[in-house]
């Protein structure tokens, strides 16, 4: 699953005259590009509300922004930093209190992970930002943020380099690091044989 | 390259992750390494499982509701809608930093040691106040009074006699043929008379813890006293 192209000249076309003051514009931008917005808010965030609200200021943001949009950058590529800074955060804000949940309840499960699920078998949006809460809780923002990017949203490492503007180098070592929390709690809580 | 580097290698193993290299050389210990190989299969299952979470997208219902909210927001002074709740969140980030904590903590210890001395340097000066207070000799309350006795009385009386032999060393005054006899000086001769009818006198307390006595022995040297002067 890549980043949307919006090099398309219909959507660039939108930007600019977004740039210019056309609302009906930029509510074309804003349909073209919110599904993919909200996918990585909910997947980073683990909650509806809260991608709902960082969706809703990140466009808002973007309109108040349109003169320093690089139109040699994918649309895409600024709209997943906007939306991705503005997670990290709310991420920051919640990992005090979080660090204390995980402490105060060590035993904490997580929710089965259904390995063989059918294509056709849906989640609710509840039930699916719980298993990625319980599967990304212990993660650090960053690695969590790497590690969405990637393996959730499958941006390839110069995409996800794009975004946060940080090295190959960095991303691989949070990705390894991310990786190998997320399979040590697979393994904790037996979704995974262990060694 | 040995066991350890190759099992880095195993979490980043997905396309582009690891040059060409690296992935030829890895493929080729994987082979010849059931330990390795193993835990490789593990991995494997963890992303089978990262895999299912992919290609499950949230369902995002309302979006015309949110256009709707965008469209208000961006009408708005950007002064309206910026997020105080970032500003306090980056604030909080900045002060919970490992050293500005440190810092923190030792700023208050040494205000805290600092009103601890501060606190023991003024109960010295309190005690040493005190200790000095303590030690200062009160002067007697009241007016002082002397009386005038008459070195020859009229008639003999054997406890006045001792009065004015014990006074004669004491004398606050001399007065032609008075002497002058003060309170204290009563204080002190109750304290120190010999036997006869004034030594139940003796036996009270010295120095005027018991006034009634002394008022008894003050009316008498009043009645036999040629003056009273007071002073």
């Amino acid at each position: 699953m890549k980043t949307p192209d919006t090099t398309d000249t219909t959507v660039q076309d939108d930007i600019e005259k977004s740039r210019m003051g056309d609302t009906a514009a930029f509510a074309r931008v804003f349909q073209s590009s919110n599904g993919f917005a909200f996918r990585l808010a909910f997947r980073l965030l683990c909650d509806e509300d809260e991608a709902k609200d960082v969706v809703q200021e990140s466009f808002i943001r973007v309109w108040r922004n349109l003169d320093r949009y690089d139109r040699q950058q994918k649309f895409t590529t600024w709209l997943y930093a906007i939306v991705s800074n503005l997670c990290l955060d709310r991420l920051r804000a919640k990992r005090r209190w979080m660090a204390r949940f995980v402490r105060e309840n060590p035993d904490n499960g997580i929710d089965n992970l259904p390995v063989e699920a059918g294509p056709d078998e849906q989640y609710s949006n509840h039930d699916l930002a719980r298993i990625i809460r319980n599967l990304t809780q212990m993660l650090p923002p960053k690695q969590r943020l790497v590690f969405t990017l990637r393996d959730l949203e499958d941006l390839s490492v110069e995409e996800v380099a794009d975004v946060t503007k940080m090295s190959a180098g960095a991303i691989k070592v949070n990705l390894y690091h991310a990786r190998r929390t997320i399979r040590e709690t697979l393994e904790k809580n037996h979704m995974i044989e262990g060694r | 390259m040995g066991c350890r580097r190759y099992r880095k290698m195993l979490h980043l193993n997905r396309p582009g992750e690891l040059s060409a290299r690296d992935a030829e050389r890895l493929a080729h210990h994987l082979e010849d390494c059931p330990e390795c190989s193993a835990e490789f299969k593990q991995i494997q299952m963890a992303d089978h499982m990262v895999d299912g979470l992919r290609s499950r997208a949230p369902v995002f219902e309302h979006p015309d509701a949110m256009l709707n909210g965008v469209l208000a927001g961006i009408r708005l002074p950007a002064a309206v809608r910026q997020s105080d709740r970032e500003f306090l969140g980056r604030l909080v980030d900045f002060l919970l930093q490992p050293a500005i904590r440190l810092g923190t903590a030792g700023l208050a210890a040494v205000a805290i040691g600092l009103f601890m001395f501060q606190e023991v340097v003024l109960l010295n000066s309190v005690n040493s106040l005190e200790a000095k207070i303590a030690a200062r000799t009160l002067p007697p309350r009241g007016p002082k009074i002397g009386y005038s006795i008459s070195d020859v009385m009229a008639e003999p009386n054997e406890d006045f006699r001792r009065v004015q032999e014990f006074a004669l060393p004491l004398l606050k005054g001399w007065e032609k043929e008075r002497v002058i006899v003060s309170r204290r000086t009563i204080e002190q001769f109750v304290a120190g008379i010999g036997p006869g009818p004034a030594e139940t006198l003796r036996l009270a307390s010295i120095l005027g813890s018991d006034p009634r006595r002394i008022e008894s022995l003050v009316r008498y040297l009043e009645q036999h006293a040629i003056a009273k002067v007071v002073y």
